[in-house]
């Protein structure tokens, strides 16, 4: 039966059967919650009723007048920039620091930056506090032997954001370092010799071959990093300010969360869900573009 | 040689197996398995529930009781049992607060404590174990009983008398007003360097706050249930509070975990909070620590909101549902409540287990901290729950306005902004 079938619709039918386990969890786990959260976005419903009312566009047009909503989505890209110069650029940094120094000293720091990366970013969250804290906390206390007045990190519109990306940063800091200088030996070291031959000194190595040569490394951590900016900074936001002082540090996953789990606005929550998915779904597409512009995964 | 070592790691594989298979076949027969829900961190009581859940399994052998705290305090808990209720999967028990009582019995399905009246024979006589008026915490307004109150705390002021001492303030002598809170906290501040006055805040609820509007004669939301925070007198509490804040600055704007540390570690005079944290802060306190009454505004009545919480049970099964009753029976015993009340500062509500010897007679004979909160408990009125389907967002809004007013915001208009927001969402 099958072999009557031509080469190419067998084949065909071959490459189907290898991704359908795939497909098939990424339908049940993925595709389907999306198109209930689609649909849930047009009713009003707390959860437990039995009942969900159909109120059309409403949750929609409701996003438009929630000042709360336009501080997350603004929070979001604050959450992102910062974390950019933390986690990318100041690893960059480091790791470019670190091919100067002796093996064994950087061996040390490299254990020293990784370390916390193992923690759980619960229990991080819940050490910094008392770090943070302004009476007898250690930033604290430093403040005071400057004689400097105390910052009330958490408690502070100026700072709680701060506070939160610093925790976030402190923890995925070393995690990214290492990618960058697991990129860093994969370059070739003759491509690396050839180019001191020709006369490239210390900054132009880095800005014109080195730096090109890690760019799908670094282009995976921007991708990452973006994704915490939304995802991973929601932890420390939860355990720590709870999205205040009066949302200064809140953030586009905590808003949709506290619409949902917070107040039991179901409904709601899911339509800004659909509205942030459709922005990374555009965004998504920028990147993709990008990533063959600038991009070179070409063989070393 | 190998063939010897390999049969007999054979045989003893499943002689396991056989002995565990049997053990789970008679446990599972014979035990009753259910979920308690709590939020009694180490602050607020975990000991507690450790020894209340070990004594009832003690006692009764068939039942085993798994508890699990909830983060966030009682808003944490309730959107976590909302949720698993909605997965279809909710605890055989869960403490549910005070203010969020009537919303339980409106929108979360439970089995109604007044069924158990038809089998359990002391059922009459169970009720009338409490202290007169405290069933009906955990009835709803046709008097059906739904739930069993656990737990009461009242606002209490504790104070660091070492600190007292060192600012040249009367120790024996507690501060008794507002006026007299924010002289005093002023004090401490000018003679010590360290902050005066912590007043307990919670990122989800204005428990605390409410004690202090109700006492100068204001309300979050009036008796009609209309919202009232930007009346003179609600304004005149956040006013005063924003100046020791911020024009004094004795008075720290941290969050109540930051607080709670600065207190133990004896560097901050007072601290306005629950008197369910006297246990842990009496354990800790490296100082001598003092407690006294609740402050009021002149000569104004005080209304203290009474924390606490009521159990219910979420159970669907009916033989969980009866374990579920048996083991809220044993934490509202004479013996249950000892334990609880000996490990945080809750105040009893079995009748009668403050003054028998057995139980709790002497602790509060011989230990003078508690006798702040006992003296309150005529003072206590009902914590405000904020009413309809979006109640909890309302109550997110006096919130935003006590952190904005605290970070410097003019008091009149914060408090404008939020009634008008209030308005809205309660309509």
């Amino acid at each position: 039966m099958i072999s009557k079938l031509s080469l190419k619709t067998r084949n065909s039918l071959k490459g189907l059967l290898l991704v359908s386990p795939a497909l098939f969890f990424f339908a049940v786990f993925v595709y389907r919650p999306l198109i209930h959260t689609a649909i849930l976005s047009f009713h009003d419903w707390n959860m437990v009723s039995p009942t969900r009312l159909f109120v059309g566009w409403d949750n929609y047009l409701e996003m438009l007048e929630n000042p709360a909503l336009g501080k997350a989505l603004q929070n979001s890209a604050l959450y992102a920039v910062w974390l950019i110069g933390i986690i990318i650029l100041l690893p960059i940094l480091t790791t470019a620091g670190m091919t100067y120094v002796h093996n064994r000293v950087r061996k040390m720091f490299r254990v020293t930056l990784f370390s916390p990366t193992v923690v759980s970013l619960g229990i991080a969250s819940v050490m910094w506090l008392w770090v943070f804290n302004p009476i007898g906390g250690l930033l604290g206390t430093i403040w005071e032997e400057l004689g400097l007045a105390p910052l009330n990190w958490l408690s502070s519109p100026k700072t709680a954001l701060v506070a939160i990306v610093i925790i976030v940063g402190w923890k995925a800091f070393g995690y990214n370092m290492l990618l960058l200088l697991a990129g860093l030996g994969g370059i070739s070291g003759e491509v690396i010799d050839a180019c001191k031959v020709d006369g490239a000194d210390g900054f132009g190595l880095w800005l014109y071959v080195i730096l090109p040569l890690l760019s799908p490394t670094i282009f995976f951590i921007l991708i990452s990093t973006l994704s915490m900016a939304t995802e991973y900074v929601f932890t420390p936001i939860h355990v720590l300010t709870g999205g205040g002082p009066v949302n200064a540090s809140t953030n586009i996953v905590f808003e949709i969360w506290r619409q949902a789990f917070r107040w039991f606005r179901v409904g709601y929550s899911s339509a800004i869900a659909i509205a942030v998915f459709l922005i990374f779904f555009v965004l998504m597409i920028f990147q993709m573009w990008l990533s063959e512009k600038v991009v070179s995964y070409d063989e070393r | 040689m190998r063939s010897v070592f390999v049969r007999t790691l054979v045989k003893q594989v499943f002689m396991l197996i056989l002995i565990l298979g049997l053990a789970f076949s008679v446990s599972a027969q014979d035990v009753v398995t259910i979920e308690y829900w709590h939020i009694n961190s180490a602050i607020l009581g975990a000991k507690a529930v450790e020894q209340s859940v070990a004594r009832f399994q003690e006692l009764n052998p068939n039942i085993k009781v798994i508890e699990r705290f909830q983060e966030g305090d009682y808003g944490g808990l309730l959107n976590n049992l909302q949720a698993a209720i909605a997965a279809g999967n909710p605890p055989a028990v869960a403490q549910v607060g005070y203010n969020f009582r009537l919303f339980a019995f409106e929108q979360l399905p439970h089995k109604l404590i007044a069924d158990f009246a038809a089998t359990d024979p002391d059922y009459a006589a169970y009720l009338e174990s409490f202290i007169e008026g405290i069933p009906g915490l955990g009835q709803d307004g046709t008097g059906l009983q739904r739930a069993i109150p656990l737990a009461i705390s009242v606002p209490v002021l504790y104070y660091n008398a070492d600190l007292f001492k060192a600012a040249g303030l009367d120790p024996d002598q507690p501060p008794r007003t507002w006026d007299e809170l924010r002289e005093a906290a002023l004090t401490i501040k000018r003679e010590t360097g360290e902050y005066g006055l912590g007043i307990q805040v919670q990122p989800n609820n204005n428990w605390l706050p409410q004690s202090m509007i109700e006492s100068n004669g204001g309300w979050i939301l009036d008796p009609q249930g209309l919202p009232q925070v930007s009346s003179p007198e609600v304004v005149e509490v956040y006013e005063l509070w924003q100046k020791m804040a911020i024009e004094d600055q004795s008075l720290p704007v941290v969050t109540d975990t930051e607080q709670e540390q600065a207190f133990m570690g004896g560097r901050l005079g007072m601290y306005l909070k629950t008197s369910a944290a006297m246990k842990t802060i009496s354990n800790q306190a490296a100082f001598d620590l003092r407690t006294g009454p609740f402050p009021s505004w002149g000569d104004k009545q005080r209304r203290l909101a009474s924390g606490g919480n009521a159990l219910f049970i979420f159970a669907k099964d009916e033989v969980q549902q009866q374990a579920a009753y048996e083991f809220i029976k044993f934490l509202t015993s004479k013996e249950g409540q000892t334990i609880w009340v000996l490990d945080t500062g809750y105040l009893p509500l079995a009748q009668g287990v403050q003054d028998d010897p057995k139980y709790l007679a002497d602790y509060f004979a011989e230990n003078p901290l508690t006798k702040a909160a006992l003296d309150q408990l005529p003072n206590a009125v009902a914590w405000l729950p904020f009413p309809g389907p979006r109640g909890f967002e309302a109550e997110q809004v006096l919130v935003e306005a006590r952190e904005a007013i605290l970070n410097g915001e003019p008091v009149q208009a914060a408090l404008e902004n939020a009634q008008s927001r209030l308005e809205r969402l309660l309509n």
